[in-house]
């Protein structure tokens, strides 16, 4: 009997396999990367594999997490080795599309569906299937896939077929890395990698990990000629250097192919023109390009991005640098790529969406790397910009501003970013009429309010929980004073000040600084759907409530469907969680959460199913930035979603968010 | 504590591309590491191993900077952080 073993849970294994005790489910989904939820998946899939073949199980005890007992580590070492003797790998239908795409997009000898199927041990309908999610993948790049007496053939402009293939290289290739696609192996991919490294050394350049390696698997998989002219390097010394050694050790190559090869291994050395120096008409449509990618991921976030010229200015340069490298579909990568996926996860999420449509628009596509230095502007931007906003205002008092004092003040900014720190002097204090919200001090004062005392004696945790407890303490004091005095005199208020008025309240009573909606959520905001029907309907159904207290009017319901319609479903969680919001426009007068269980779950748009739709609605652009990050935090947390999706009734369902409103963030 | 005047002198000055490289350079020492720059007359402080923070400082050509080290490896840290800047090109 064949068992198949997906990458993801044979990296599991080799993950465990390296561990020398018991590790968490959380450490070991930072270190792959994913979410706890696959990761519980994956070890669920591998324990019954293993069972299967009557080997030892990995171990899970409750508060240590899980473990594979020293004695059983070589059996499962030497079952990993022996994968061809009953078992083999799979491909997530991702990956599948991606190996087709590489495979055949600039291939001469074109496959069969029944070829396909075999190659990838998937039955002829999956294979149909995946043919037409790839005709759908392709289709925004004027790429087609025609049938001819039975054979599939890709159409397309020649440059464009080149940077999707180098895209899916990219995509593959840390399957590629670990062997499971023979493309390194490859007699030819090993004999273009020769070569590459001659020229390297020539040069005197030492190219990133990976960079030289995806080139010559580009070159094993590329067998078309190259028709479109290549002309980007006219003039350039180091081009023609390099046109010139690619031309000695590919001589078997078009003229045209060879300069597109030249274009990749110059990478970021192609000196474009500078954003100053471009015609009026290049640095338009520049900044239409980043107008385009800042609009799309503002309607995604909901929010307006404070000082947008500056950030469509950045961007714009950014552009002027980097379309041709989306063009020619260039590979090398940037250091931080992981870094900046990893550590601003949800950030992310929403340029790689709003760059996917920059990417239609601009007819290539835009690798991750790519994605990844688009998020660091945004992340820069809103930062130094929105963020500040929200933050709260803090005095250092110290007894005299130096060097010392900046370095405090930089301490506690780096473990409390919602600080926005202002050093003054202890004498300064009676004196200071700007707003702040609370006073730090070295000294113990003579000062009539509240202030905490911190110690230059007391490490950076010891400042952490100091802050903590006031800011608890302050919270408490004002928790929902203002909610509740809003909801008896808001009949007294025309409907049109809604908003304005509980602003003002909330400001009255400095709150709105540490809002957190699901704090506010009530039994009338809670449902179980548990009829069938469409994802709009859902979405409508989950919005009622909001409708009915007059909270949101219905053009925000069409906003949000119009968002899912435009960008898909970008705030989508592996646990079957849909975030459900837009932008308000005039169209939502009070903030709050409505929350709707749906056990047997619905189908959304990219056969998402959903179990729990979470809508929001905010007000206040700057709240609602902050609400989506806190959402984005506990739809991550495998733990208490699992306690959600088990409810039974609304009773329970309420129980439960409430238990994780009241857990801080 | 040990720190270095220098200039931004490429053209582009330090946006993404570089300012990637940076960290990832600054990440491989233990130092705690800063880049100062005086603007109308406050002083901006941005973490070199923090690409949001180095990228919000808008460090284009011509701006003074100051980087400054603090920590076991600081003089090879800022030493190595100038010379990057210095060889930046483009």
């Amino acid at each position: 009997m064949n068992y198949y073993i997906e990458h993801r849970t044979e990296q599991l294994l080799n993950t465990l396999l390296g561990k020398n005790s018991f590790v968490t489910i959380s450490e070991i989904a930072s270190q792959l990367g994913q979410t706890k939820r696959a990761v519980q998946y994956d070890l669920q899939k591998l324990n019954s594999i293993l069972e299967n073949f009557d080997l030892p199980l990995v171990i899970s005890r409750k508060h240590k997490g899980i473990y594979i007992l020293p004695e059983n580590r070589e059996k499962l070492k030497t079952f990993l080795k022996n994968e061809n003797k009953g078992i083999n790998f799979i491909f997530s239908p991702d990956e599948r599309t991606a190996i087709i795409i590489c495979e055949n997009i600039l291939s001469e000898h074109v496959k069969t569906v029944d070829e396909i199927s075999r190659k990838l041990s998937i039955s002829y309908n999956t294979c149909l299937h995946d043919i037409r999610s790839i005709k759908n993948k392709l289709s925004p790049y004027e790429i087609t896939l025609k049938t001819n007496s039975g054979k599939y053939k890709f159409y397309g402009d020649g440059i464009r077929m080149r940077s999707i293939l180098m895209y899916y290289i990219s995509y593959l290739y840390p399957i590629i890395e670990t062997g499971k696609l023979p493309y390194l192996k490859n007699r030819q991919t090993q004999q273009n990698l020769k070569r590459l490294h001659l020229i390297e050394s020539e040069i005197h350049v030492v190219y990133r990990l990976g960079t030289l390696n995806k080139i010559a698997i580009f070159l094993m998989l590329c067998k078309m000629p190259l028709k479109e002219e290549v002309s980007f390097f006219e003039g350039s010394r180091s081009g023609e250097n390099i046109l010139a050694l690619v031309s000695k050790y590919f001589s078997n190559y078009s003229e045209n192919d060879r300069r597109y090869i030249t274009v990749q291994l110059m990478g970021g050395r192609i000196k474009s023109r500078q954003f100053g120096d471009v015609t009026n008409e290049e640095s338009h449509y520049y900044q239409t390009c980043a107008e385009h990618l800042i609009k799309s991921f503002e309607n995604m976030i909901g929010i307006n991005i404070e000082n947008r010229e500056m950030l469509v200015y950045n961007i714009a340069k950014h552009l002027s640098r980097s379309i041709y490298r989306y063009r020619y579909g260039l590979v090398d990568t940037c250091e931080l790529d992981d870094k900046i996926r990893n550590d601003s996860k949800y950030l992310f999420k929403f340029v790689k969406a709003a760059s996917n449509c920059l990417s239609k628009e601009l007819n290539c596509p835009i690798n991750d790397s790519e994605i990844s230095l688009l998020t660091a502007y945004f992340g820069a931007h809103l930062r130094k910009n929105n963020l500040s906003i929200r933050k709260v205002h803090v005095l250092l008092a110290v007894d005299e501003i130096n060097l010392e004092s900046q370095i405090l003040e930089k301490k506690i900014s780096d473990a409390f970013p919602m600080f926005s720190l202002k050093s003054i002097t202890i004498s300064q204090i009676v004196n200071y009429s700007k707003p702040y919200a609370f006073l730090i001090s070295i000294r113990l004062l003579k000062y009539e309010g509240l202030y905490v005392y911190i110690s230059r004696q007391f490490t950076d945790n010891d400042h952490k929980h100091i802050f903590d407890t006031y800011l608890k303490y302050r919270e408490l004091k004002s928790l929902d004073i203002p909610e509740d005095l809003f909801d008896h005199i808001k009949r007294y208020i025309p409907h049109e000040n809604y908003s304005a008025v509980r602003k003002e309240l909330l400001q009255y009573f400095n709150v709105g600084s540490r809002s957190n909606l699901f704090q506010l959520i009530s039994k009338n905001n809670v449902q179980i759907l548990s009829q069938p029907c469409g994802w709009r309907d859902a979405l409508k159904k989950a919005c009622f409530p909001m409708v009915q207290n007059g909270w949101i009017n219905k053009e925000y319901i069409d906003n949000i469907i119009m968002n899912i319609e435009l960008y898909g479903c970008y705030t989508y969680f592996e646990n079957d969680i849909y975030l459900a919001h837009a932008q308000s426009r005039n169209n939502v007068y009070r903030s709050g959460v409505a929350v709707s269980l749906i056990p047997d779950g619905i189908i959304f748009p990219g056969n998402k199913r959903v179990r729990l739709l979470v809508v929001i609605a905010s007000t206040d652009q700057y709240e609602h930035f902050d609400v989506l990050k806190e959402a984005v935090h506990i739809c991550n947390d495998t733990k208490r979603i699992d306690q959600i999706m088990e409810c039974k009734n609304v009773n329970e369902l309420l129980l439960v968010l409430k238990k994780i409103a009241q857990t801080k963030y | 504590m040990y720190s270095k005047e220098l200039k931004i002198k490429n053209s582009t000055g330090l946006h993404a591309r570089p300012a990637t490289q940076l960290v990832h350079m600054a990440e491989r020492y233990h130092s705690k590491l800063t880049i100062i720059k005086e603007e109308t007359g406050e002083n901006v402080v941005g973490d070199i191993k923090s690409i949001f923070s180095i990228l919000s400082m808008g460090l284009m050509k011509g701006s003074m900077i100051l980087i400054q080290g603090e920590g076991d490896d600081e003089k090879d840290a800022v030493d190595s952080i100038c010379d990057f800047i210095n060889s930046l090109e483009e």
